[in-house]
């Protein structure tokens, strides 16, 4: 059974990459467009990694990170966050809701997979 | 691992022109409501998120545009820049700079000569000159010729530290694959006693003693998630070879007592973590990580609900398809319908007196697919009439008017196809209604109007057509005007009796305009003739309903969808043809005397009082075979543009649906012709293209007819008198 993650983001083309690379690397993907799409599709289930955007419609990273946490099979899966540089405040509040790291935009995939190690060895 | 992020691209551009399509409506709104919260983070999300993907796929002309962008928006976000009209016209411009930016990265052609200057006009804005940074994420690189040192790493994680998802032993595998030498000592100071140990919380400790070539910082890289409160202090204990000539390390750091890796300490992390849904899986022994293919699938004891990628939840989702693939798919389905209505004409053949009730299923089944598979392609209006609203903008600023752009019916579908195509048309209408239409302000005033004019898009359903209204509050055409200016180019001739719809009608004639000046905005050749001409080309029509002073209203009506059609089978000769149906107004049997030829113009028949054309069909598509030139002549009467005519035809056949096939993708264009179908029997039949046909008819008549009377001086009335 390989490992499965979730990856968010409103934007399909950062989202297939996120996903390809994952995929690549063995990871089973599950996709949201934003943190609510999210939510619904793994509610009963759990990830072994999270990747999600931050700035995103009807429900943004941050929140979607504080809405996980509070779910038991989510209390300690790994959650990477995308950002920018000029969000520190942001990666702040994310890292306060409960994130575990971070990737700042932009990225390779290379660089995914380094930080994606960190979290899921 | 290689992964090429070209893949990507086609996906960016896509969603590229998505996300500049929200900003420039939110722009627009904006620009009306002056200050709003919300459109500004729509505004500045589209910006940001175009940023995002443009810097990771190496777009980078557009990152280094959409950054200085996202800047500004951000400011504006934080009120610092107010959104000003000029600032808005700005970010209007700079949607366009973009979209062009895209379309020139996608085509790989030329970049857009603006971009510079609307670069640098937003960069004044902002006034943040920092160009985006490009050097991306530090990646840890080991430098083989640095010395190696030794390290003393207190990491004492702080007890919430597993309710971020982190896991330290994952970090001591990590420094113990940086190093040389490598010890830790497990920090057990704080575990409580069994019976108070709480699980979630993390209790243990770390002292480390690393001996690595690499530098401080990729060790600090390897904590780069900790917290400040769990950060660890990291000092160097040691330079060995720049103390010793010979290179040999001395090592005189603290006592070492563990000499054996954290991971198979005494205590290991599982037993102290819940077990509860947490499919991170144990650390294990230390091993290889990096690529994915070694991965130890042990590692990830599955959770038995996590069974695979399947939305549970009953989520709005679309799937983008792309269209080739769609329309092939489509065409498919048109096939299946001919092959079954094949199947169903051969069981009536071999079994005339038997029902088969698993064909009549199957013909359902295969004509609701049909249905179905029409409906995929059909898009609401929205979208165009949404590009509308800026060119109603810009243009009004332009020529000095007040301007108020109405849509109703935005959400109205239509066929795909013919919305790409309705686009320029009704751009050409709009811009017309704008510059030719609607009057400047002290002459509204004047006039006794309200000094805002009035554009109004409505779409609707009308019967199987799409209705596109186009209407202004303007000054209404002026029918003197427009009849002197046809006359005046031989359009018409002055003795022609002429409905005012016909002479609205004529301002979609070839080389019609009446413009008194040529203007920047209607005036690019582009007339309203080939706004007709590619309405007709989509099967639809324009009228014109206008009142001097009061407005104009042009009508576009359209088919629905460019896949089928209803039509009227009919035989001529030995072929079967279709006539669309929409255009077909009656069937008649001509009295004998009801065809008369006139000199110069053809036939006509006289129905109920009115003149008709009278089209031969042979004649026309230069039939080999003529149809039986007898007075039980069966007429089709068809309308086009408010015209009447009869086609000639031996039989009617019946009324079907087909289903169009494109004859200039397989052939040519063939005039007359709007296109090909397979009949149920599998013959092909050609679809008439009414308005073509008639046009072909007026055009060829009086030749035709020149020849005719040459052949045969017998004066024309007498011809089929009795």
């Amino acid at each position: 059974m390989s490992k499965m993650a979730l990856v968010v983001d409103d934007s399909a083309s950062m989202r297939q990459m996120v996903s390809y690379t994952l995929q690549s690397a063995g990871f089973e993907v599950i996709e949201g467009s934003d943190g609510k799409d999210a939510l619904g599709k793994v509610s009963g289930k759990s990830v072994n990694l999270v990747v999600t955007d931050l700035n995103m419609p009807v429900m943004d990273g941050i929140t979607l990170i504080r809405e996980l946490r509070k779910i038991s099979s989510f209390k300690f899966t790994p959650i990477l966050m995308l950002t920018t540089e000029s969000q520190d405040a942001k990666k702040q509040e994310g890292k306060s809701a409960g994130a575990t790291g971070w990737m700042v935009k932009p990225f390779n995939p290379e660089q995914l997979l380094q930080v994606v190690s960190k979290v899921v060895p | 691992m290689e992964i090429d992020l070209n893949r990507f691209r086609a996906a960016f551009y896509e969603e590229a022109v998505e996300h500049l399509e929200s900003m420039e409506a939110a722009l627009l709104q904006l620009e009306n409501s002056g200050e709003d919260r919300e459109l500004l983070n729509t505004i500045f999300r589209a910006a940001h998120s175009i940023k995002g993907a443009s810097s990771t796929f190496g777009i980078d002309q557009v990152a280094r545009f959409t950054h200085v962008l996202e800047n500004l928006l951000d400011r504006m976000r934080e009120g610092e820049v107010l959104p000003t009209a000029e600032l808005c016209e700005l970010l209007l411009k700079a949607t366009d700079v973009l979209a062009g930016l895209i379309q020139a990265e996608k085509n790989q052609t030329e970049i857009p000569e603006q971009v510079e200057s609307v670069f640098h006009a937003l960069q004044q804005y902002s006034s943040e000159c920092a160009p985006s940074q490009h050097s991306t994420h530090p990646v840890p690189a080991i430098d083989p010729a640095a010395s190696c040192q030794t390290w003393h790493i207190r990491f004492q994680p702080s007890p919430t530290f597993f309710h971020f998802g982190q896991n330290p032993l994952f970090m001591l595998d990590e420094l113990q694959k940086l190093s040389q030498s490598f010890h830790s000592v497990a920090n057990l100071s704080k575990l409580p006693s069994l019976s108070r140990l709480d699980p979630e919380s993390c209790c243990m400790g770390w002292d480390i003693e690393l001996t690595t070539s690499s530098p401080k910082h990729v060790i600090q890289d390897v904590f780069m998630f900790v917290d400040d409160d769990s950060s660890p202090a990291i000092e160097l204990i040691s330079h060995p070879e720049t103390k010793t000539d010979d290179g040999i390390s001395t090592q005189s750091g603290p006592p070492i007592r563990v000499s054996e890796p954290v991971s198979s300490d005494s205590i290991t992390q599982p037993e102290t973590r819940p077990s509860s849904g947490n499919t991170n899986g144990g650390p294990g022994a230390s091993g290889e990580r990096r690529s994915g293919d070694d991965r130890r699938s042990e590692n990830s004891p599955p959770t038995k609900e996590s069974s695979g990628p399947t939305s549970a939840a009953g989520s709005h989702e679309t799937v983008r398809v792309d269209r080739e693939r769609l329309d092939k798919m489509i065409n498919q389905i048109g096939e299946l319908v001919i092959g079954t209505s094949m199947v169903e004409q051969d069981w009536q053949r071999f079994h005339p007196d038997m029902e088969s009730s698993a064909l009549v299923q199957l013909g359902k089944i295969v004509r609701d697919l049909q249905e179905m598979s029409l409906s995929l392609r059909m898009v609401p209006i929205a979208a165009t009439f949404q590009k509308m609203a800026r060119i109603v903008r810009d243009l009004s600023h332009r020529l000095g008017k007040q301007v108020r752009f109405e849509t109703e019916g935005e959400e109205t579908e239509l066929d795909k196809t013919v919305v790409d195509q309705i686009g320029d048309p009704l751009l050409h209408m709009v811009r017309n209604s704008v510059d030719h239409g609607i009057e400047t302000p002290e002459e509204r005033a004047a006039a006794g109007k309200s000094p805002e004019g009035v554009v109004c898009l409505r779409a609707y359903h009308q019967g199987g057509n799409f209705i596109i209204e186009i209407e202004d509050d303007g000054k209404g055409l002026d029918r003197d005007r427009i009849l002197r200016k046809a006359i005046e180019r031989g359009i018409v001739s002055e003795s022609d009796n002429l409905s005012d719809e016909d002479i609205f009608g004529l301002i979609f004639s070839a080389g019609f305009s009446t413009a008194e000046q040529v203007t920047d905005v209607s005036g690019r050749g582009v007339g309203m003739d080939v706004v007709r001409r590619n309405v007709e080309a989509l099967q639809g029509s324009i009228s014109i309903r206008s009142v001097k002073g009061k407005g104009c209203r042009m009508i576009v009506r359209l088919p629905l969808t460019l896949a089928i059609l209803d039509g009227l089978l009919v035989r001529v000769a030995s072929d079967s043809y279709v006539i669309p149906l929409l255009s077909v107004v009656e069937s008649i049997k001509p009295t004998s005397n009801g065809i008369q030829k006139v000199l110069a113009r053809g036939e006509v028949i006289t129905l109920r009082g009115e003149i008709v054309p009278l089209l031969r069909l042979d004649r026309i598509l230069n039939l080999r075979q003529s149809c039986r030139e007898n007075n039980d002549d069966l007429l089709v009467i068809v309308e086009d543009q408010g015209r009447k005519y009869s086609l000639a035809v031996d039989e009617l056949l019946g009324q079907q649906q087909v289903v169009i096939k494109n004859l200039e993708a397989n052939f040519q264009k063939v005039p007359g012709v709007a296109g090909a179908t397979i009949l149920g029997d599998g013959r092909v039949a050609l679809i008439l293209d009414i308005n073509g046909l008639c046009g072909l008819a007026t055009r060829s008549s009086a030749a035709a007819d020149h020849s005719l009377s040459a052949d045969q001086p017998i004066i024309a009335a007498e011809h089929h008198a009795v």
